[in-house]
């Protein structure tokens, strides 16, 4: 495992083979940079902009004055949020693909999705008004994450507070026991992986008594890898990236809403939506904590493995 | 990608090969040359134990301040070398006697019964005692024909290994 861990394997981003080394592709390529640096970006910018106008001048007023009509200002808010996100795609050049039928608001619902970037909510909430739950961010983006995101019922968390998950679990459970909440939307991986793999779920999104609707999202690498290497490099960093690329190219299949089988653990039925998440969108499942990307492994990790090895033992003490 | 294996000249990867025994294939060692760089974060021509110890997989290893002892501070030649046991190539001597180097900690060449009962402390931890560490390993010793007194050498080891189906192999991804 020194020589090749699946770990980082999951977590390493492949640099796309330069192809521009030629007399003949070079130009072409300087071509490429300029559309995309001079054109493409600009206009992008503007989108954006025209996007971020449009909604800021449409939510500040409903969210103020409508105070009152609560059904109203969230219906209202929640198509504007959609309409933000599309404009978000649209900045990338984001063509995307949906597969299947589009999730309805119910209560006693949780939809649960692989994880590569944060885009992956914007291209999401794009289609449906998710409540998501996410890692609080520092910056511009925790920002948005008070404001706009907090209106429609998002949840958040923080990784390195160890009392966090149980305020959190339950949040989770309130928030799915509402009809009148927006689907809530988990990404139970708990951090970005590089769409070529899945990491383990974490059961949290399994325990809460309801049925839970499998997301698969798989970009297509060829237009722009849309792996968000968080340790390399800042949202804003890997947003320009992306609206300096050609276009973000990717599929969405909302998948067979599943409940827990009868006898079957929270875990067991974490894996199971797991593999079927990985198999819709051709990624490998590989046996690992995706928080391990942040933190050593813990002590009960080796002591498992010694504990394993102490009953083998103790079987060849009886057998004498 | 491309560009690491740049700096490895057909050269390097002869004199590496060679000193593996050629246990490994050319894209093998270059395989293995990206991960060491991967790992080698400040390119100083060799892994510290922090940063072998940031592989999970590694860090779970019970065994892991024995291996650590074992490959810290290697350059790659050297590295490969280590690695060249766990080919599915080598021979079943090679392999034993990178066991034996576990086992032997303080590298005399030999194997005494407090050197097995260390590892088999590493191995197993605090959920088995010490009186019944020893007499697994008394009982285990006498029914291969030695008492507790005496020292094991590599030829002890690879008699009693040598039959046992020793599977200890890792295949290098080629990318």
């Amino acid at each position: 495992m020194v020589h090749q861990d699946s770990f980082t394997r999951c977590f390493k981003s492949n640099p796309p083979e330069p192809w521009n080394w030629n007399v003949y592709l070079f130009p072409l390529w300087c071509c490429g940079v300029v559309v995309r640096y001079g054109i493409l970006f600009p206009v992008r910018v503007i989108v954006l902009a025209i996007g971020w106008i449009i909604f800021l001048s449409a939510y500040i007023p409903v969210h103020v004055l409508l105070k009152g009509h609560d059904k109203l200002r969230k219906k209202i808010e929640r198509y504007l949020v959609e309409l933000i996100c599309s404009f978000f795609v649209a900045s990338w050049t984001g063509v995307v693909k949906y597969h299947g039928p589009r999730p309805s608001m119910r209560p006693k619902q949780v939809f649960v999705s692989n994880h590569t970037s944060m885009i992956d909510f914007i291209v999401l909430e794009q289609m449906t008004p998710f409540a998501v739950i996410m890692q609080k961010h520092p910056g511009w983006v925790g920002l948005l994450q008070s404001t706009i995101l907090d209106s429609l019922g998002c949840i958040w968390f923080n990784r390195s507070e160890a009392k966090d998950r149980e305020t959190v679990a339950k949040k989770l459970r309130d928030h799915v026991q509402g009809s009148d909440n927006n689907p809530l939307l988990i990404f139970p991986e708990g951090t970005c992986v590089n769409n070529h793999y899945t990491v383990m779920f974490k059961k949290g999104a399994f325990e809460l008594g309801c049925t839970v609707c499998p997301i698969a999202v798989k970009y297509n690498k060829i237009f722009v890898d849309a792996f968000w290497n968080s340790r390399k490099q800042s949202f804003t960093m890997h947003l320009l990236q992306l609206m300096t690329s050609w276009a973000v190219v990717c599929d969405v299949w909302y998948l067979e809403p599943q409940t827990l089988r009868p006898g079957e653990t929270a875990i067991e039925f974490a894996e199971r939506v797991r593999d079927i998440i990985s198999v819709r969108a051709g990624l490998k499942m590989v046996p690992w904590d995706g928080y391990l990307k942040y933190s050593r492994p813990s002590p009960k990790h080796r002591e498992q493995k010694q504990q394993s090895f102490a009953e083998t033992i103790l079987r060849r003490l009886e057998e004498q | 990608m491309g560009s690491a294996s740049s700096m490895l000249t057909q050269y390097d990867i002869e004199e590496v090969q060679e000193h593996c025994h050629n246990l490994f294939s050319q894209q093998e060692i270059v395989s293995l040359y990206q991960r060491f760089c991967q790992l080698d974060r400040n390119a100083k021509g060799f892994i510290s134990a922090d940063e072998f110890l940031s592989v999970p997989e590694f860090a779970m290893n019970p065994l892991s301040q024995r291996l650590l002892k074992m490959v810290d501070g290697l350059n790659f030649k050297d590295f490969v070398a280590f690695l060249s046991a766990f080919n599915s190539k080598a021979t079943t001597e090679q392999k034993i006697a990178l066991i034996f180097k576990v086992y032997d900690s303080d590298g005399n060449g030999k194997v005494s019964f407090n050197d097995i009962l260390n590892v088999l402390r590493d191995l197993s931890g605090s959920f088995i005692s010490d009186e019944q560490r020893e007499q697994v390993l008394t009982q285990v010793l006498k029914e291969a024909g030695y008492t507790k007194e005496c020292y094991l050498l590599l030829d002890d080891f690879i008699k009693v290994f040598g039959n046992s189906g020793l599977k200890m192999e890792v295949e290098v991804p080629v990318d």
